[in-house]
């Protein structure tokens, strides 16, 4: 299985035998997965956020409903737990608030002096990829260059697994930079054709 | 082959001078490449018209091993000063710890690996590998081509007949007068290249660039850091100076060729600019993604060259 392909499967749950065995192996597929699963999380979230209103609801119609002693109770329980959820939601929302670009998902320290490099490139790339995206479905330019985004962020999660393992070697170090500078320079070819 | 081990362990001879042993001889075949290993102080290597390594030792010193250790390879080991004359046409390979400098002279090939010290090489035929951690690498007069890589020691070069290609985390690069092309990986070093007569390219993540009177493309790369081009523009050649944050600053001699140029940095206010002086004949791309760019003009014309041999 090659990593295209591979790439293709990694939504599903669970992985195919054959997608787990390769991501066992890939340095570069372990990275495109961890964005998925850094995805999905980003999502539960936006879930979690969606979900509250409806309870509150559920609860104001309790509410509104209620007459006996026992339901008087469960009123001042339910209007506990809301507030206790309105809290959760709070802190859910500011710990969790949306990134501006799906790069920001991916941040994780570079160690070693590939580090600042690599934190400006994020946030370059963060600035331009958002809008790329969104032109995507009616400008061809965005388009491509968000189609060659994943092979881009296969190269740069491999380079990083390099990096990972050499921090100091000026050849791995110049390979992650060049990742991010490759995927920097596919985002800006777009951004400048208008 | 192995069961030829020789192994010659120096006797102090009570009619030896003061300062130096008698030399050993050993006799080299045809093809033979000598490796030296040393732990301390300084070993001096240097070619000649003779057939046979000879070595020379330091009178109140014993530690010295020969033997060959391949069919083709005789290893000198020795923990202290040595002085070995070789024939011209030997290949050397020295292999030096901490303590240790060594220089080399007039032979054919040299493979050096030091962990720290200085390393001379100069009147080499053919070519140089150099593997260094901080030892600094000073290299005159080599015919072939240098392939070098340091952590943090500092690279001198002058008068290479091939290619040059350097990788360096922190060290310091001068390359002069080179007949080829110059290829540079460095982290946050300072890079100095002038006068080679092939392409230069340099990949550099944060430190300084500063490349003068290129032959032909130039190609400068450097994340953080700032990079520099001055000289002549050449026709028909390309000037490629790319930062990410960092810098990049041309300056044109004013005998430079005329060229078209594209100045780029999404920072200002003029993201793009493109621009055509004379016959257009060069091309230059000065780019920054959040940093600075600047095409200057000087008054002067470009330095000459002195040809390598």
């Amino acid at each position: 299985m090659n990593c295209a392909d591979c790439r293709d499967a990694l939504e599903q749950t669970p992985l195919p035998q054959d997608v787990a065995a390769h991501v066992r192996e890939c340095a570069g597929c372990v990275h495109e997965l961890s964005l998925l699963q850094r995805e999905d999380e980003v999502y539960a979230a936006y879930a979690a956020r969606i979900e509250v209103p409806e309870m509150w609801g559920a609860v104001e119609r309790r509410l509104r409903r209620g007459v006996s002693p026992w339901r008087k109770r469960v009123r001042w329980i339910s209007l506990a737990a809301a507030s206790l959820a309105l809290i959760a939601l709070a802190v859910i929302t500011t710990s969790t608030r949306p990134p501006r670009n799906p790069v920001a998902v991916a941040v994780r320290a570079v160690p070693g002096p590939a580090g600042e490099a690599v934190a400006r490139y994020r946030i370059a790339i963060a600035r331009i990829e958002g809008g790329i995206r969104q032109r995507a479905k009616d400008d061809p330019r965005a388009a491509a260059a968000v189609a060659a985004l994943p092979e881009l962020t296969v190269a740069i999660g491999a380079a990083e697994t390099g990096v990972a393992a050499a921090p100091a070697d000026p050849i791995a170090v110049t390979r992650l930079v060049a990742a991010y500078d490759a995927k920097l320079e596919v985002l800006r070819g777009a951004a400048h054709v208008q | 082959m192995f069961n030829s081990l020789l192994i010659v362990l120096l006797a102090v001879g009570n009619a030896a001078p003061p300062s130096m042993l008698p030399p050993t001889s050993v006799p080299l075949q045809a093809g033979d490449r000598i490796r030296v290993r040393h732990e301390a102080g300084l070993a001096t290597i240097t070619g000649g018209a003779g057939k046979t390594l000879d070595i020379e030792l330091p009178a109140n010193r014993r530690d010295l091993h020969v033997r060959r250790v391949e069919p083709h390879i005789v290893e000198v080991t020795t923990n202290g000063p040595v002085a070995l004359r070789v024939p011209r046409s030997a290949s050397v390979e020295s292999i030096s710890s901490e303590r240790a400098s060594v220089n080399i002279r007039g032979v054919r090939t040299v493979n050096v690996q030091a962990a720290s010290g200085n390393v001379r090489v100069e009147e080499v035929e053919g070519n140089v590998d150099a593997r260094l951690g901080s030892a600094n690498l000073t290299l005159r007069a080599i015919g072939g081509n240098v392939v070098a890589s340091t952590g943090s020691g500092n690279l001198s070069a002058d008068g290479v007949g091939g290619l040059v290609d350097v990788t360096t985390g922190n060290g310091n690069m001068t390359i002069a007068n080179v007949r080829n092309g110059v290829h540079v990986i460095s982290i946050n070093g300072r890079t100095e290249i002038s006068c080679a007569a092939g392409a230069i390219d340099v990949k550099d993540t944060s430190g300084r660039v500063t490349i003068r009177n290129a032959a032909e493309d130039v190609d400068i790369f450097t994340a953080l850091g700032q990079a520099f081009y001055e000289g002549a523009l050449k026709p028909d050649r390309s000037y490629r100076l790319r930062t990410l944050d960092g810098s990049v600053t041309l300056t044109y001699a004013a005998n430079s060729a005329g060229f078209t140029g594209r100045v780029a940095s999404d920072a200002s206010k003029q993201p793009r600019e493109d621009i055509r002086v004379g016959d257009q004949s060069a091309r230059v791309v000065l780019d920054a993604v959040g940093g600075k760019v600047a095409l200057l003009k000087s008054d002067k014309t470009a330095a000459g060259c002195r040809e390598v041999k």
